[in-house]
């Protein structure tokens, strides 16, 4: 399949997908209409302005970039800050613009959660309530005046302005006591049977280590919970973004057809910048599950693939509203396909991957790891991919400076409960 | 193999020697397992086979058996800083014979053998070396370490330079000359420390013009890198 090609269909699934969630343009009196914000900055404060970021070839380019304010001491930074709160909660967040154009602000599949406009210099708010557990989406939905009103609003999203933001559950155990990443109230059978199961069984080992553990809701990610976000950068767009503003390209028009990666990246890195890391690369021990949630918030079809273990997908998004919709069926993938604006909730089980000849697979006898054949030392290292294998490039042909990361499983296989008995298994 | 973390341009039609000729084994034997399986069953006409397999192994092999690149096609302008600060470009080096050889610090295998061998061919070479500036550009994607570079090169020919660059520097000049770079996920090597990087270990000799004149293996005997050099100079 061509570069362009794909984008095209890419192209087709944002089409399905924005036109129900995006707002429409925001044209500059429809700004001047927008209520300042009535009171205090709110739960989450947020700035939008631009950074110049050095790409894997070591080229710069300006993105328009979130940055968040009310905690800590952070940069503006590319995707933005994950955000997290809890189902239910009234939040109200604050943005504050310090570009010289508009600029909005979106949630997938939270409609209440827009800001139509902010101008230039100035702070917007809105204030909704927290809908049920699972992975959204944040972005910059707004239309620069050059995007043709009846195509979908991309360029402010692909630019820089997007980010994750987790919903937590109130009440997230199943009824034998097992967390989970979902409100009680979307548990279907065979997600409870797969969260019980954790840590209990020979497949899904690690004893009371096995169970999955959320992340705290004021951290970004945890050694059980990853985000995977990716974008693409065609830089012909980036150069747009100056000083006094977006230049008005006549590739606006048509961006979908004028879109031609050059970079493709997960948290903003790609390449040799996301062969680590602890916000990418899962590193636990076997029968110590992760949930990646992967989001995508480019404009090109991904198909997201590891090595060495199948991942359980748990939830995706409905690309028609958006919404979070927890499976009632618990399909095993080996390649899973993120759509632009799609989101999954994937659960990498750690189990022992199939190339580690532990067990005769006879007798069922389990070989000591002192006879097996082990070809690596630990930790065991398993690459992630994209199928969409032109994504695994950057700058026109570097291969494999694209999207391209990995796992870790540290040793012994028989788990953090045998690392010091590395004897048997 | 593991090519997690190499850079490649593979937008150039870039083919080895050995590429080729493990693309036309590999095709041979496939066909050879094919006809053990009776895939050749279908009668064969005096132009060749009909049977779609073999007909696109044989376009494979004609696809794929080209020549390797002319030396010509390799190099081109660039900008890096040596092992003393000073900033260079390709036409620092205009007027002298240069080799160019790439590699990493923290290598105990390929580097340090092709530098020592580098070393011994300017012995033999003699007096007429002084027109030859051999040079070792640093591959690393970590930021340069000048100081490293510096004694890493010092342990050979005083007259080799090391070179390193910006990230975008080194990523211009690896695709100048196709350099083939992997950063291996984990190093079992016993007397190397930090990454390691599986890379190309072509050494490139340039005319005094820039025009590069040839290439050769790291491991070519000295005696033969003295020879090659001697009979393009």
């Amino acid at each position: 399949m061509k570069r362009r090609d794909f984008l095209k269909y890419g192209g087709a699934g944002i089409a399905a997908s924005t036109a129900a969630v995006a707002p429409l343009g925001s044209a500059a009196e429809a700004c001047t209409a927008a209520q300042p914000c009535p009171g205090p900055l709110g739960t989450i404060a947020l700035r939008i302005d631009d950074k110049r970021i050095m790409m894997v070839d070591g080229k710069f380019f300006n993105f328009l970039a979130f940055k968040r304010t009310d905690v800590g001491s952070q940069d503006f930074t590319v995707p933005g800050p994950v955000l997290r709160i809890r189902e239910g909660d009234s939040i109200t967040i604050s943005v504050r613009n310090d570009r010289p154009e508009p600029h909005g602000f979106n949630v997938t599949g939270i409609p209440a959660a827009t800001i139509d406009c902010i101008p230039p210099g100035e702070t917007r708010c809105v204030t909704f309530t927290a809908p049920i557990a699972g992975t959204y989406l944040y972005y910059d939905g707004s239309r620069n005046l050059r995007e043709p009103v009846a195509s979908p609003a991309l360029l402010y999203r692909v630019l820089g302005l997007h980010g994750a933001l987790i919903v937590h559950p109130v009440i997230s155990h199943t009824d034998a006591g097992s967390p989970t990443p979902f409100s009680k109230s979307t548990h279907s059978p065979k997600l409870v049977a797969l969260f019980d199961a954790l840590g209990t069984c020979e497949r899904f080992q690690g004893g009371d280590l096995g169970k999955w553990k959320g992340c705290e809701i004021d951290q970004e990610y945890s050694f059980q919970e990853k985000i995977w976000l990716v974008n693409q950068v065609d830089p012909k767009f980036n150069n747009l973004i100056t000083a006094s503003g977006i230049t008005q390209s006549s590739l606006l028009l048509n961006m979908l057809g004028n879109f031609l990666p050059r970079y493709f990246t997960m948290n903003g890195r790609s390449g040799f910048d996301l062969a680590s890391g602890d916000d990418v690369c899962p590193a636990n021990y076997i029968g110590e599950p992760t949930l990646i949630r992967c989001l995508n918030a480019g404009l090109c079809y991904h198909s997201t693939h590891i090595h060495g273990n199948h991942l359980m997908e748990l939830a995706r998004a409905d690309l028609a509203t958006g919404a979070v919709v927890v499976h009632e069926n618990i399909i095993e993938r080996d390649v899973w396909q993120t759509w632009p604006m799609q989101r999954r909730d994937m659960l990498l089980p750690f189990e022992v991957p199939p190339d580690i000849p532990f067990r005769n697979p006879v007798t069922k006898a389990a070989i000591p790891l002192s006879e097996a054949v082990v070809q690596e030392q630990f930790p065991l290292r398993y690459v992630m991919h994209c199928h969409t294998e032109m994504s695994q490039t950057a700058a026109g042909g570097n291969y494999p400076q694209g999207l391209v990361t990995h796992w870790e499983i540290e040793g012994p296989l028989g788990g953090r409960a045998l690392r010091t008995n590395s004897a048997s298994l | 193999m593991n090519t997690k973390y190499s850079d490649r341009d593979t937008t150039s039609a870039r083919r080895t020697l050995g590429g080729c000729l493990a693309a036309t084994v590999l095709a041979s034997a496939l066909l050879a397992v094919l006809s053990a399986a009776g895939v050749t069953s279908a009668p064969a006409s005096a132009h060749g086979s009909r049977h779609p397999v073999i007909k696109e192994e044989r376009r494979y092999i004609r696809t794929h058996s080209v020549s390797p690149d002319t030396p010509e096609s390799y190099g081109g302008p660039f900008e890096l800083t040596d092992h003393n600060g000073r900033a260079v470009t390709d036409k620092t080096f205009h007027g002298k014979w240069t080799l160019y050889f790439f590699g990493y610090t923290g290598c105990r295998e390929a580097c340090p053998l092709g530098l020592e061998n580098i070393t011994r061919s300017l012995e033999l070479i003699g007096p007429e070396s002084e027109k030859i500036q051999p040079l070792f550009i640093d591959v690393g994607m970590e930021a340069p370490d000048r100081k490293g570079l510096a004694q890493f090169v010092s342990n050979f020919h005083p007259n080799i330079l090391g070179l390193s660059g910006t990230r975008a520097q080194t990523f211009e000049i690896v695709r100048l000359y196709k350099i083939r770079r992997e950063y291996m996920g984990t190093n079992y090597s016993k007397k190397e420390f930090g990454p390691r990087i599986d890379h190309t270990t072509y050494i490139f000799l340039v005319d005094p013009s820039g025009k590069t004149r040839g290439y050769y293996h790291h491991a070519l005997a000295p005696d033969q890198m003295a020879a090659f050099i001697r009979k393009h100079m």
